[in-house]
């Protein structure tokens, strides 16, 4: 009976170990240059599994920026167009701008918020939004950077994650890309599901 | 020889030790760190989107307070929301249609665009012009209320943001000039 009862701890506690390892995880913000107090904000559509195969292309850029910010918009765009072209690309998408199977689109407030009006209307026609029906009124806070993976053909939100932090406006040109790529990393380290990738 | 008791006592400690190692087992096979998936999927309750996941960390995160004040400007230079899409840049102004068609008109004029043509009216307003290579410039405005104009840039085919900005950012320096913003034509046709 000792045993026995010796075997069925060992593997009890063997397989919560492994239990552990594939269980999904909690949300962590790690520590981001030029970002202070980082939140993490993930939606992610429970009846589709957002895909990592096929191609995705640019939907919209949704920028809130203010004059002291001191950059272009385009800048900044460009800036994020690159880091979120190189997760895409680790995860196994493939770039492709004239009929993509998913579209990415983002919105970023430096300082300010975005609420989710706003990100609706950028949309446009593009997606029928009535299917996001809220309890309550949502809106993003603090310096905010908002990244949206979509289903063109359908049109479904299918991954919305949002990253809430204080910016630091003095930060040197030369480490905004470094930002930038910190940020959308910490975003699509999500992707497609929480806790559900390799760490 | 055994007390009756005690062997009583032996055999439902011996079955409560085995019905703990099975339920042990049989939680860490079906459930792995089912305490801490818990936690995650707790928070879907919290915002209440409809077929949706919600994951969150830290204290800046969204919250059902008040609106953001929407995507109109305050005033010229404040951080109006800009929109690109599909090749258009999309943004407002303060002030009626025919301040901000006038302000456009006169910022392609300075930056020495040809072409330049256009109309409006109470409601909406149009300015083309082509660039000295031949890009074609597109203004397109819609008035949103009485002190907010809605505007559409297109620069080229298929749209350029940094140019779209570059045209964004003449005419706000219009709008916002020390002596204001340019003298309104009394109609349309006045400055063809």
């Amino acid at each position: 009976m000792k045993y026995a009862c010796t075997i069925l701890i060992s593997i009890s506690l063997i397989l919560s170990f492994l239990g552990c390892k594939n269980a999904p995880v909690q949300l962590t913000a790690e520590p981001m240059i030029g970002l202070e107090n980082p939140s993490l904000h993930i939606m992610v559509k429970e009846s589709e599994v957002p895909p990592i195969t096929g191609s995705f292309g640019w939907g919209f850029s949704l920028l809130k920026l203010p004059p002291e910010f001191g950059t272009t918009l385009s800048a900044v765009n460009n800036r994020l167009h690159s880091a979120m072209l190189e997760e895409m690309t680790v995860k196994g998408l493939v770039f492709d701008e004239s009929e993509p199977d998913l579209l990415l689109s983002y919105a970023v407030a430096g300082g300010g918020e975005i609420h989710t009006d706003e990100l609706t209307q950028a949309y446009g026609d593009m997606i029928d939004a009535s299917f996001l029906e809220m309890e309550s009124d949502l809106h993003y806070k603090h310096g905010v950077l908002i990244l949206d993976v979509l289903d063109r053909r359908s049109g479904d939100l299918l991954w919305r994650g949002a990253i809430m932090a204080d910016i630091d406006m003095t930060l040197p040109d030369e480490e905004k890309q470094a930002r930038c790529n910190a940020a959308v990393k910490a975003l699509l380290q999500h992707y497609p599901r929480p806790g559900t990738i390799d760490q | 020889m055994n007390n009756p008791t005690q062997s009583i006592g032996k055999a439902i400690k011996s079955r409560l030790s085995k019905i703990f190692l099975i339920s042990l087992l049989s939680c860490t096979l079906l459930g792995g760190c089912g305490v801490v998936k818990v936690a995650v999927v707790a928070t879907v309750a919290v915002v209440g989107f409809a077929g949706y996941a919600v994951y969150k960390t830290g204290e800046t995160v969204v919250t059902g307070v008040g609106k953001a004040g929407g995507a109109v400007v305050t005033g010229v230079g404040a951080a109006a929301s800009v929109v690109f899409i599909n090749g258009d840049f999309k943004t407002q102004y303060p002030g009626r249609v025919q301040i901000v068609w006038t302000a456009a008109r006169v910022a392609f004029e300075k930056a020495m665009f040809v072409k330049i043509n256009g109309s409006f009216d109470a409601l909406s307003g149009e300015v083309t012009a082509e660039t000295r290579e031949g890009t074609k410039i597109t203004l397109k405005l819609k008035s949103s209320d009485q002190q907010t104009t809605e505007a559409s840039i297109r620069v080229g085919v298929t749209g350029d943001m940094e140019l779209s900005e570059t045209i964004h950012n003449l005419i706000l320096k219009e709008l916002s000039a020390p002596s204001g913003p340019p003298a309104l034509p009394r109609t349309a046709q006045e400055i063809k």
